[in-house]
């Protein structure tokens, strides 16, 4: 953001060293211009200046948020709407005949699937080159692309699309988490502006930003769970209408639930009662397209970055190398390597939710024509409980993820004894309840891991580190999901339940060694490879250049102390504020 | 118009009772057969103005019936099986006695046949055409025709059962008949004519005994019919037929022998055929064509010789046939095609049919050996037995520039040269279906000449894709058909390149009813040209309960999709890299942006011009950390002591107000050289590099040495190698090193130091000037150490 650091009230009297010639006489003039305001209060502007701060901070994290969820409405829509238009064969025949779009499809899931595997070796290097924000946005314009070859669907465009997708998932998911925790910390800085720590940049202390990352993360999973409900809009408002009611599409379809195999055997080959209109396929996804081109401009216009310039350059200059193997040397760490069983079952849930929930028991009870009400029970449940989490505020950290996997737990159970038969509208209220719970499990599992790891690693040379390492497993965890839609519902419950219990039980493990205090095996961040020496004298470059001549990021606090005027650098940092995001 | 014929046949009528209608004064041709008539009960004249009557097939129809009927002007009245008795019938009707056809009337013993010529003779003393069939006769004898009235045309004995005609002596008497016919009898043989008691018919001319037994014609067996012109023997099972049976028949013109048990053909036996026109031999066991067996047949025009087993020709088999027009080799057994044989007949000949024969070609080198049929215009050369032609060899149909119609199908011919029909200019029909194996790739060009061409059959070709480069040519094409072919998909461009297109088959053609044929169907259902046979009932391919006529086509759509694809892509990637390009490279613009516009500035060349009046001798670019330096040591050694630079600090003589970059831009302009006082932390300095950059830009790009290096410490090249801006420069240039404290004599050297630095200053900048007089070593008592204070990088 702005160079301009809050300072310290001038101290003066320690460096005298700069006093020598004109740069006292500039000192002067400054104290003459600055002189005559006689009601100028001090304290006041700065806490006006740092309630602005802490605005935008504010503004930062709903713009996030906002933006993720206007990406994966849009992405999510789209997916849905194409993956059911491709799946009718007429649809296929007629507009393809002999492009075999089945298969296109198939290798597009492959490629968003497949892809993020080697997501782990290029994810941090790519954020701290690019710096946080600019790694959202640049995801956020990959999806946008992925939504403009939509219109031309081609093996040429579709798959190199996913496969960018597949590239962007991680890194979209570990800047966004890394920049939620940092915008707690942030505020904090901004909340606390007096404290000692605070104005040294030295490390926080332990536990102070805890509140603000439960909250911003509940206020984060609250509006990306929205993206669930908007994602259901073009299925309600435009595929509706043309799609075949149960009679038709479950006529083939003996038995759902826990005693099948696949997504739905026997589900008829043919969903659309006709061929929608070309120009309305157009229509909708030139909507599709605008409200990804909006979610790009909230990213690059809303979001202000994560680090200041002087933080960010610090961050890169640990060496690549080492931007390379700190994400593997972090597994090191008994508390992610006891958390990974959690990172991977979240994967798998939330995978599961959309598909084997809402389809192997939802769709092939109800019928396709019901799914949209399913997946918007999902996601307002997931929105809604997403606030749940705030209660960490108050209550111990293990309660919303072990909660949430009670939940869970209890759910599995149920789906493994449940098998019920097709084409019975009757059940949708049941379904529905199903929906709902499961949304709640997958809030409080969603919002307590974030908010977990925001709380164990407070270190913001680290935050991408983590959740990259999180977000990896995760989408490990979907490429896994991608692998087993062909296995029996039953083993995909098993798998379920067996994870959800070693990741319960792992979880545990690692709260009772932390609660020993047994230390954990963090790696060492390097320093900075720029040398840099601590030098007094740059003041005069202050003067005349807001940017200042400090080398290396972390001296310039140091260099800054010595400004004699902190109204002059607290004004310039504000007026930079607006020009350097 | 007017109503001449009505046939009313298989209806049910009982009786023709009218009231008060009349039938139509043109109506002459009434056809009453097969009805339930069981009396007419109708007017005198109903029936009045009636010139063909047919009331055949009513049972209950009786003689009476006609009584009070005018059939006077009826000149033709059918009967057959009804219940009207010859004698009743000419007793109460007017009708005339030979205008009755007595076929079928039960007339089957030669005594009711001698009754009816008894009748017969009491009105008519001749009569023109006496109908005799279906009357069950089984014999007659010689002298029950003798009391009939005098024949004068025909007399028609067909389907009875009849086993001799006995060299038709029932015929006394009736000298002048023309034509006798005896088909559908129970005829076994011809017998031999000749002796002093036999009649002679000179007037007849045409004599038919088709569809009997006859297993033998002897020799002179039509002795008695010297005139005859039509002989008709067909469909019998003649097997001997004798050298000399047709022996005298110098006026015949048609000889019918086809399906027969002919096995030899002698050069005798079409000896006294002169006048022979046509000769049909068709379906008869020939196999050998003996030298001779046509030699006289001068004016035969047509030969069939269709459906026997020949195998070839002797050398002068079909010598003789000078006039010949058609000639039909069907259905036999040739395996070749020897010009030789044509030659008698090359410039008549017209109809050439050599379907279903074993003709085969497995080498392309041989000349066309229809060379000099330029009159032909028909040629068969389809259902070659049994592998087709398998190759067309190269300018095989060279020659035939006549030839209007080709068949070729089911040759199964492997390859289909682009010139193959390039001779056949005046072609109007073409049939090649079938004519290919597997699929065919017709070559581009194929039909390139065959601008004449109506009619085209490329049925079941296995044609991939129906292409302009391949039927783009056939300009005057009306028909054509395409069925059975494999492509999924038709250009309508195509099919719009054949102006004259009337008829198109389209059927059994794999079409999919998918976008790519979007256009084609379109235009199926709207042109107003071309006539599609069973459009409304061809199938979509992946279900045969979709038509093709109406699949949907509102999903097809491509082109518009194609084009918001390409500019939001486009737009999205700007959209993205523009404003990460602008963060990453925000400053490397900047600098662009400065030197860009001092470039081009007007500031600029004023500052060329005034080079020598230059506002500062020198700017000196320094990190705030070796400023004490600056103030201590450089200020005072060259804006004092002695000497009158006047040095730009950026402290003291910066605008103020103004933007860093602009000043440093100004400064560096402004001044006729740049100082540069290096050391560690200055090259870590943003904004030193920039004003290196700035300075090394006027070096490099407008060829002024403008800058100075002066090392304030030694600083090793590996060292320097991560500023790689400065690195660039210093590969480039010399520069001064400030004597540390490691020189022998401090002191001395720095008086040095300072001397080369004056006089680099008020050297112009002119980039040409020696570079080299810096190195010299800073310490003078030790010449040995110069590296080590003042060298040159090359």
């Amino acid at each position: 953001m702005e160079p301009e650091q809050p300072a310290a009230p001038p101290s003066g009297s320690t460096n005298n060293l700069m006093n020598v010639g004109h740069e006292g006489n500039i000192q002067g003039q400054m104290e003459e211009f600055l002189g005559p305001q006689a009601e100028y209060d001090e304290e006041e502007e700065e806490r006006k200046y740092y309630r602005r701060k802490r605005l935008g901070v504010i503004k930062n994290v709903i713009a996030a948020s906002v933006g993720g969820m206007i990406v994966y409405s849009v992405y999510m829509g789209l997916l849905q709407m194409q993956l059911i238009l491709h799946y009718d064969v007429t649809y296929r025949e007629v507009k393809y005949s002999n492009l075999g779009l089945e298969d296109i499809d198939e290798k597009m899931l492959m490629g968003i699937n497949v892809t993020p595997i080697i997501g782990l070796l290029y994810t941090p290097v790519l954020i701290r080159f690019l710096g946080t924000k600019w790694m959202m946005f640049l995801a956020s314009g990959i999806y946008a692309l992925f939504v403009s070859t939509n219109y031309w669907e081609r093996y040429y465009t579709l798959v190199p699309s996913a496969v960018a997708i597949g590239v962007a998932i991680v890194p979209l998911w570990a800047s966004l988490g890394n920049y939620i925790t940092r915008m707690a910390q942030q505020y904090y800085e901004y909340a606390n502006y007096k404290e000692e720590h605070v104005q040294e940049q030295k490390k926080l202390p332990k536990g102070a930003c805890h509140s603000y990352i439960i909250v911003f993360q509940s206020v984060f999973y609250i509006i990306f769970h929205l993206s669930f409900v908007f994602a259901e809009f073009p299925m309600r408002l435009f595929l509706h209408s043309y799609l075949h009611d149960y009679n038709h599409t479950l006529s083939r379809v003996s038995l759902c639930g826990a005693g099948i195999r696949g997504l739905i055997p026997g589900f008829n080959t043919t969903v659309l009662t006709k061929l929608p209109q070309s120009m309305l396929l157009i229509q909708v996804e030139s909507v599709l397209m605008s409200f990804a081109f909006l979610a790009m401009i909230i990213f690059l216009v809303l979001c202000g970055a994560a680090y200041r310039p002087t933080e960010e350059i610090d961050l890169r200059s640990i060496g690549w190398g080492n931007i390379f193997q700190l994400p593997f040397k972090h597994l090191r760490d008994y508390r992610l390597r006891l958390l990974c069983p959690f990172f991977i079952y979240s994967g798998f849930e939330v995978l599961f939710a959309i598909s084997g929930l809402s389809l192997s028991y939802g769709v092939c009870v109800l019928g396709l024509k019901q799914l949209w009400l399913l997946v918007l029970a999902y996601g307002l449940s997931c929105s809604l409980f997403s606030s749940l989490s705030l209660s960490l505020l108050r209550l111990p950290r293990w309660v919303s993820l072990l909660g949430g996997a009670a939940v869970h737990f209890v759910l599995l159970v149920v789906l493994l004894a449940w098998s019920p038969l097709p084409r019975n509208p009757n059940l949708l209220a049941p379904l529905l309840v199903l929906s709902v719970l499961w949304g709640l499990g997958t809030a409080l599992n969603k919002t307590g891991l974030s908010t977990l790891l925001g709380m164990l690693y407070e270190d913001k040379e680290r935050l991408d580190f983590v959740y990259t390492i999180y977000h990896w497993w995760q989408a490990i965890a979907i490429f896994i999901v991608y692998l087993w839609s062909k296995l029996p519902m039953r083993a995909k419950l098993s798998i379920l339940l067996a994870t959800l219990l070693l990741a319960c039980y792992c979880y545990w493990v690692m709260e009772r060694r932390l609660a020993r205090k047994v230390p954990p095996r963090v790696p060492r961040i390097p320093r900075p490879r720029h040398k840099v020496t601590r030098h007094t004298e740059r003041l005069k470059y202050n003067v005349y250049s807001p940017e200042g001549r400090c080398p290396g990021g972390s001296q310039w606090v140091t260099c800054s102390t010595n400004t004699t005027k902190v109204r002059s650098s607290v004004s310039s940092g504000a007026s930079h504020d607006t020009n350097a995001g | 118009m007017s109503l001449i014929n009505l046939d009313l046949c298989f209806n049910n009528f009982t009786n023709l009772s009218h009231s008060n209608a009349s039938l139509p004064a043109s109506l002459t041709m009434l056809y009453l057969c097969r009805n339930n008539l069981s009396t007419l009960a109708c007017g005198w004249s109903f029936l009045r103005l009636i010139e063909l009557l047919d009331l055949s097939y009513n049972p209950h129809l009786p003689s009476k019936a006609f009584q009070g009927v005018d059939l006077r002007q009826t000149r033709y009245l059918r009967l057959r099986s009804t219940n009207v008795s010859v004698s009743v019938l000419l007793n109460v009707s007017n009708v005339k006695a030979g205008h009755v056809d007595f076929s079928g009337m039960g007339l089957k013993s030669n005594k009711r046949l001698t009754e009816l010529c008894t009748l017969l003779r009491m009105r008519v003393h001749w009569i023109k055409n006496l109908r005799l069939g279906s009357n069950g006769i089984k014999n007659l004898k010689s002298n029950t025709l003798s009391n009939c009235p005098k024949i004068t045309q025909s007399l028609d004995l067909s389907r009875n059962q009849l086993k001799s005609i006995t060299c038709l002596n029932f015929l006394s008497g009736h000298k002048h008949i023309q034509s006798f016919s005896a088909e559908h009898n129970h005829l076994t043989s011809l017998p031999s004519c000749t002796g002093k008691n036999m009649l002679s018919f000179k007037n007849v001319t045409e004599l038919s005994v088709r569809y009997n037994r006859i297993l033998s014609v002897n020799s002179h067996a039509f002795n008695i019919t010297p005139n005859i012109k039509t002989l008709k023997l067909n469909i019998n099972t003649i097997a001997f037929l004798h050298r000399e049976a047709l022996k005298g028949l110098k006026k015949l013109e048609t000889l019918r022998l086809d399906n027969n048990l002919l096995t030899d053909l002698f050069n005798v036996t079409f000896e006294d055929l002169h006048n022979l026109k046509t000769l049909n031999l068709r379906n008869n066991h020939i196999s050998v064509i003996f030298n001779g067996t046509f030699q006289n047949l001068g004016n035969l025009t047509t030969l069939d010789l269709g459906g026997n087993k020949i195998t070839h020709f002797e050398a002068s088999g079909l010598d003789g046939l000078k006039g010949l027009v058609k000639l039909y080799l069907d259905g036999n057994n040739l395996k070749q095609i020897n010009s030789a044989r044509y030659h008698v007949f090359q410039d008549t000949l017209k109809v050439l049919d050599l379907q279903k024969n074993q003709i085969r070609f497995l080498t392309e080198d041989r000349e066309s050996p229809f060379m000099n049929l330029s009159k032909l215009s028909d040629l068969k050369l389809d259902w070659q037995m049994p592998y087709g032609i398998t190759l067309l060899p190269r300018a095989f149909f060279h020659g035939l520039y006549s030839l209007k119609s080709l068949y070729l199908s089911n040759n199964r011919i492997s390859h289909l040269a682009p010139d193959a029909f390039d001779h056949l200019t005046d072609l109007r029909f073409l049939t090649l279906d079938s004519s290919c194996v597997g699929v065919a790739q017709l070559q581009p060009g194929v039909f390139k000449n065959l601008r004449k061409l109506k009619t085209l059959i490329v049925e079941n070709m296995g044609i991939q894709n129906f292409s302009k480069a391949v039927f783009g040519n056939l300009t005057e094409l009306e028909i054509l058909q395409l069925n059975s072919n494999v492509m999924r998909s038709i250009d309508v461009d195509a099919l719009e390149a054949l102006p004259k297109l009337q008829y198109l088959d389209l059927r059994k053609i794999p079409l999919s009813c998918t976008c790519e044929n979007s256009i084609l169907q379109n235009w199926t259902l709207n042109n107003k040209r071309v006539q599609l046979v069973y459009l409304y009932s061809l199938p979509c391919q992946y279900d045969k309960k979709f038509k093709f006529y109406n699949f949907d086509t509102k999903v097809c759509y491509i082109d518009l999709g194609q084009y918001l694809f390409f500019s939001t892509a486009a737009a999205i990637f700007l959209f993205t890299v523009i404003p990460l390009l602008y963060v990453k490279l925000y400053w490397k613009m900047k600098y662009g942006y400065y030197v860009f516009r001092s470039w081009f500035s007007e500031q600029w060349r004023r500052l060329r011009e005034e080079e020598e009046n230059c506002k500062y001798d020198a700017f000196v670019s320094y990190n705030s950390s070796d400023e004490h330096w600056v103030l201590n040591q450089l200020l005072p050694n060259l804006e004092g002591n002695g000497s009158s630079f006047r040095l730009c600090l950026h402290h003291r003589d910066f605008e103020l107000g103004r933007d860093i970059v602009s000043n440093i831009v100004s400064a560096v302009y402004g001044s006729r050289k740049t100082i540069c006082v290096v050391s560690r932390n200055f090259l870590q300095s943003e904004w030193c590099s920039l004003e290196i950059q700035l300075a090394s830009y006027r070096l490099f790009d407008e060829h002024r040495d403008v800058l100075l290096l002066v090392f304030l410490e030694q600083i090793p090249e590996r060292q320097l190698s991560s500023y790689h801006r400065m690195r660039k420069v210093m590969l480039k240039k010399t520069y001064l090193q400030w004597p540390g404290s490691d020189c022998t004599d401090p002191v001395q050297a720095q008086d040095l130091f300072w001397n080369k630095l004056r006089r680099a200053l008020r050297k112009g900048s002119i980039a040409d000037e020696e570079k080299t007089d810096k190195n010299e070593g800073c310490c003078s008592n030790d010449a040995s150490d110069t590296s080590l204070c003042f060298f040159v990088q090359e």
